[in-house]
């Protein structure tokens, strides 16, 4: 998975902070800094919300909008991820709830809220030279598309943007606790439906060790 | 986490240093868990499992190059809301840093070599200035509001207005910076260097060299740049072509004009045969060549007028290229003013 692609925007932690401070003090450069470094990760998240690119691409502008209208309320001390990647997510899922609501002429708000999440997981074991692997491989594969939105989320968020855990809880909107059973639950049940993985894993075990 | 017990496999996967290790390939993870394996060697086997079946899952990656990102932030930025906007100031560190500037991409770069301190400047007060600082390890990319890109390399600051992006656009650079400055003709886009000065307009680059100490180096890779001696009551203009430099040094003010070492070709080759000749005479590959690297070629026409190059130089760099015709026609040339004269006795007729 895990080929981290570079990111040229990247800001080291004191940088960030110092650029958080003067986006609060009203430097659009400083904003931008922000925007750049963290808009590869927002929009790799935001696809998984609604696979629209150009909705996604707009969400990010009109939440990078908010944020810089609204910035002297802001607090100088927050981790910049996270409360980017909620703001993300509130924007986007609100504005699909209003076409939601355009579209059925119903009112949706406070039920059955939408909260779409496709993490568009897939397996990747490099090695896979016999069936019971292949079928190993299937059955992963099935399970993780299996999990609910919900579980998927947090694992894309805890595992994939790697968020702390009650980073993941602000973005969702859960409590920590809740984030901590959803997790764990969905591990248990993608371990108890693939069984051992022992195949493969000695098979790719030479790569690691 | 040393007293921490692992049983299962998302015992592991609860384990933040546990998932660093495993996606993040953090050394220092690594290091705890190898460790961590030599004393618990029962849990090998586990740990491995829960290792590969994270490592098994991937989720799809939606391609956004990095280019595009520019584009959209650019886009975020020229948009924002103005009104109430307050800009920030900070003070700039008083640290003697090399002084450069690099343009690139429709633009051209200027190096100074020498240390300077930053000196306030001249009839601006620091509190109307806002700063920006590099102090990272990596050079750090700023969207400025009028959709210009500065690329600010370790230890570079700029410094501008508050009111930076209505008038004007003056920034005044210690260190290196990259600058890809978008054309608005009757807003000058001005790099200043302690005293030098480049006015950029649209495609069109100048640049001021001052003259205290320190030499400048102004290469131009795309575009056009003129530059100038900015305490000199007639300012003399020295236009700079792509793929040309301008070596100014302050202690004899002298400012000479060379090619720079590895001209980058000006014009898209799209075609495989652009640089595949077959008996093609050398007048017209000259003419491809100035096409191409925007480098001016001085040859006398007459005299080599019989000669002809059969080659594929479609790999090599420019001054390859040139040296592989010359070798071939028993040409030599030498640089004159940013020019290659190219002199030779001609070719007999075959």
């Amino acid at each position: 998975m895990h080929t981290i692609r570079e990111n040229i925007y990247h800001l080291e932690e004191g940088q960030l902070l110092t650029c958080w401070q003067q986006f609060l003090e009203g430097n659009s450069e400083a904003f931008g800094q922000i925007i750049s470094c963290y808009y590869a990760a927002l929009f790799q998240y935001g696809i998984k919300i609604h696979a629209d690119k150009a909705f996604v691409q707009d969400s990010i502008q009109d939440m990078a909008t908010d944020l810089w209208s609204k910035r002297e309320r802001l607090s100088r001390q927050v981790h910049v991820k996270s409360y980017l990647f909620k703001s993300l997510r509130h924007k986007m899922i609100r504005q699909l709830q209003r076409r939601d609501v355009q579209q059925r002429h119903l009112l949706l708000w406070g039920q059955g809220a939408r909260e779409p999440f496709d993490a568009e997981f897939s397996v990747e074991a490099a090695i896979i030279d016999n069936e019971t692997d292949r079928q190993r491989k299937q059955l992963l594969h099935d399970s993780l598309k299996s999990l609910s939105p919900r579980q998927q989320e947090i694992i894309y968020l805890r595992y994939f943007q790697n968020l702390e855990h009650d980073q993941v809880a602000a973005i969702m909107k859960l409590s920590r606790v809740a984030v901590y059973n959803l997790l764990s639950s969905s591990l248990k049940r993608l371990k108890s439906q693939i069984g051992p993985l022992s195949g493969i894993a000695l098979l790719l075990s030479g790569k690691y060790f | 986490m040393t007293d921490k017990q692992f049983h299962r496999i998302e015992d592991f996967w609860q384990e933040a240093s546990f998932l660093s290790w495993t996606l993040g390939k953090d050394p220092v993870a690594a290091a705890w868990w190898e460790n961590w394996l030599l004393e618990h060697p029962q849990q090998a086997p586990l740990l491995e499992e829960a290792r590969q079946l994270l490592l098994a899952v991937q989720i799809k990656e939606h391609p956004l190059p990095d280019a595009e990102i520019a584009g959209h932030v650019s886009e975020i930025i020229q948009q924002l809301p103005t009104t109430g906007g307050e800009v920030s100031w900070l003070n700039w560190r008083a640290a003697a840093i090399a002084i450069g500037v690099l343009l690139l991409s429709g633009g051209a770069w200027l190096l100074t070599r020498h240390q300077s301190s930053p000196a306030p400047l001249a009839g601006i007060p620091d509190h109307a200035l806002t700063e920006m600082v590099n102090n990272t390890g990596k050079p750090v990319t700023f969207p400025m509001k009028d959709g210009s890109t500065i690329i600010l390399e370790p230890g570079a600051h700029i410094r501008y207005s508050r009111e930076w992006g209505k008038d004007d656009r003056t920034v005044y650079l210690e260190g290196k910076a990259a600058f890809d400055v978008q054309q608005h003709q009757e807003r000058p886009f001005i790099v200043n260097t302690g005293d030098i000065q480049t006015v950029v307009l649209g495609t069109t680059f100048t640049v001021t060299a001052g003259l205290q100490h320190q030499n400048v180096l102004v290469a131009v890779q795309h575009g056009k740049v003129a530059i100038r001696k900015n305490k000199e009551a007639a300012k003399e203009e020295m236009i700079l072509l792509p793929n040309q430099e301008a070596d100014y040094e302050a202690s004899s003010g002298k400012l000479s004009k060379t090619l720079i070492p590895a001209p980058l070709a000006q014009v898209v080759v799209k075609h495989q045969e652009d640089f595949i000749f077959n008996d093609t005479p050398v007048s017209t590959v000259f003419e491809k060549l100035e096409k191409v690297y925007s480098i001016r070629l001085m040859y006398d026409t007459a005299t080599l007028k019989s000669c002809t190059i059969t080659a594929n130089l479609n790999k090599e760099a420019f001054y390859d290229k040139l040296d592989l015709i010359c070798k071939a026609l028993g040409l030599s040339y030498q640089e004159v003013d940013g020019q290659l004269m190219i002199n030779g006795k001609g070719c007999k007729n075959n």
